[in-house]
């Protein structure tokens, strides 16, 4: 299964978000799609899940265009976006976090969802021993494992991570990379980063996607992208 | 006439409150809406419900049937008036005033409905219990079989929904859908089915509370405006977020006014109410249980 997005352009009001971008995110990889605040990374996560409608384009995942279906019904395909800012519910423990992220499959699939939320807890351990307390009591780092871990209940097989890197301390950021990356490599599932960290993104992914403005301005390799010290400068500002 | 009694006294009235509170807080959950409407809703399933006493001659059909009505009417409102508002509403000025506006608009044309259908004048509504009150070592209590009744099916009602919205997933949809929608859609939960079942139970908690107090208060368009200002004054005392507090606040609400009414007279309630309202949001402005600091709307 490959996610093709082809030709999509996507508009807040007068402004063009994300302008004519055509790539692939091949399956069972890591693909980091980098670039500077107000590239539109952001914007073009919430098309794919479906949370906002793109101008023109289309998105097909598995052969199916997902550029019309509801959120719910692109979660049901395997597709599930976390987005930025540590997004859990506050109001709720870490463990009914952790339900959520299976409520819509638990009819058919209770035991799944179980083994899913232990598996969770077996990833990141510090949620295990805090599961009872409320989310807003954790620190930034475990709020950003636990909605990471939200959305693993459902078992994706697109999973689309927005900035999990974003006001964390470097040593949790790696960490949280390093998880994903040995997760990766055991469920085979794909993943679709997005990152301003260009660095720490393009260590764990294979392939880069580089914006600028809306544009896809690169598309290669991830250690090509990291080697290529003119294209750093230019788009990456390192 | 005793504290005791006073206090008493207000426990029933003030559990029709919580549960007029209760019905707000669900709405403003789901949708960040103020059901000023609440109180027509819960006037036309009780009109209902006497429809059907009338019929059958059966307070419980009629209750059941008021419930009924409620649920379906609070559905109604959800899918065909209040979605489309919330969607249109998007600036910042209008996400605020435009649904409190077509609140009261709806408000009025409920009335006005009600009016039609069943006449202007105040029409009694019959009980199933007693309405003297009990006698505890051979003094009268001012608290009635009828009383009991209430404060039983209030506190039945609030468990059933605390046991929902505590031990089921629909529950926990619920509750996340109420403070972090976009996480809630992301998790694969159809969030605006959840707001339609928002307004179905509040609609069903006004069917309830309508029937309890039709008693007292008789049943015209307009007869339960006092108490939806009594139910929003009970659900900001409680913080508009916190279902529990609300039910508490309610509770506070009917002891409170009985015990002012009992020593000032009735002509304080309504003023009290106020007072209280306004010294609650200057000294703990998000309620008796409400989240500290500001809440994301």
């Amino acid at each position: 299964m490959t996610l093709r997005v082809r030709g999509l352009t996507i508009d807040h009001g007068a402004i063009r978000a994300i302008s004519n971008a055509t790539f692939n995110v091949p399956r069972g990889s890591i693909t980091a799609i980098i670039g500077a605040n107000g590239a539109g990374k952001s914007t073009l996560l919430r098309t794919i899940s479906g949370l906002k409608r793109a101008t023109t384009g289309s998105i097909l995942w598995d052969e199916i265009s997902l550029e019309h279906l509801q959120t719910e019904q692109i979660v049901r395909r395997g597709i599930i976006h976390v987005p930025e800012g540590r997004s859990v519910v506050t109001e709720l423990t870490v463990h009914e976090n952790l339900m959520l992220g299976g409520v819509w499959r638990l009819r058919a699939q209770k035991e799944d969802v179980a083994a899913a939320i232990e598996e969770v807890y077996q990833l990141f351990p510090r949620l295990n021993e805090r599961k009872k307390q409320r989310a807003d009591t954790l620190s930034g780092g475990e709020r950003q494992m636990l909605a990471i871990g939200r959305g693993l209940i459902a078992r994706p097989q697109l999973l689309l991570l927005d900035e999990p890197s974003l006001g964390l301390a470097p040593l949790v950021v790696e960490q949280i990379f390093h998880t994903l990356s040995e997760l990766q490599g055991k469920t085979g599932m794909t993943i679709l980063l997005v990152e301003q960290n260009a660095m720490s993104a393009l260590r764990i992914a294979s392939q880069g996607i580089v914006l600028d403005q809306g544009r896809v301005v690169i598309a290669d390799n991830a250690r090509a992208i990291m080697n290529d010290t003119a294209l750093r400068h230019a788009y990456l500002g390192y | 006439m005793n504290l005791i009694n006073t206090l008493i006294a207000g426990v029933s009235i003030g559990a029709i409150y919580s549960l007029i509170a209760f019905a707000l807080i669900l709405v403003w959950r789901s949708t960040r809406v103020v059901n000023f409407a609440q109180a027509g809703q819960a006037a036309f399933s009780t009109y209902v419900g006497l429809s059907f006493e009338k019929a059958f001659n059966n307070f419980w059909l009629a209750l059941l049937a008021a419930i009924i009505a409620g649920v379906l009417v609070g559905a109604f409102v959800e899918v065909v008036i209040v979605r489309f508002i919330v969607k249109r509403a998007t600036s910042a000025a209008t996400i605020t005033v435009a649904p409190v506006i077509a609140m009261l608009g709806l408000l009025g044309i409920f009335q006005g409905v009600m009016g039609l259908i069943w006449g202007g004048e105040y029409q009694a509504y019959p009980t199933a219990f007693s309405r003297d009150g009990l006698t505890i070592n051979g003094s009268q209590i001012p608290f009635s079989q009828n009383d009991l009744f209430v404060l039983l099916t209030v506190v039945a009602a609030m468990s059933a929904a605390a046991l929902i919205f505590q031990k089921t997933s629909l529950g926990l949809a619920m509750r996340a859908a109420a403070f972090a929608p976009e996480v809630t859609r992301l998790s694969g939960i159809r969030v605006s089915r959840i707001r339609t079942l928002g307004w179905a139970f509040a609609g069903g908690a006004g069917g309830l509370a309508g029937v309890l107090v039709a008693p007292t208060t008789f049943i015209a368009p307009n007869s339960f405006d006092l108490l939806l200002v009594f139910g929003f004054t009970a659900a900001v005392i409680g913080g508009l977020d916190s279902l529990i507090g609300g039910v508490l606040g309610g509770l506070a609400l009917g002891i409170g006014l009985s015990v002012v009414t009992g020593y000032l007279g009735g002509s304080y309630t309504f003023m009290t109410a106020f007072v209280l309202l306004i010294v609650v949001l200057l000294i703990r402005p998000q309620g008796i249980l409400g989240a500290r600091g500001a809440r994301r709307a």
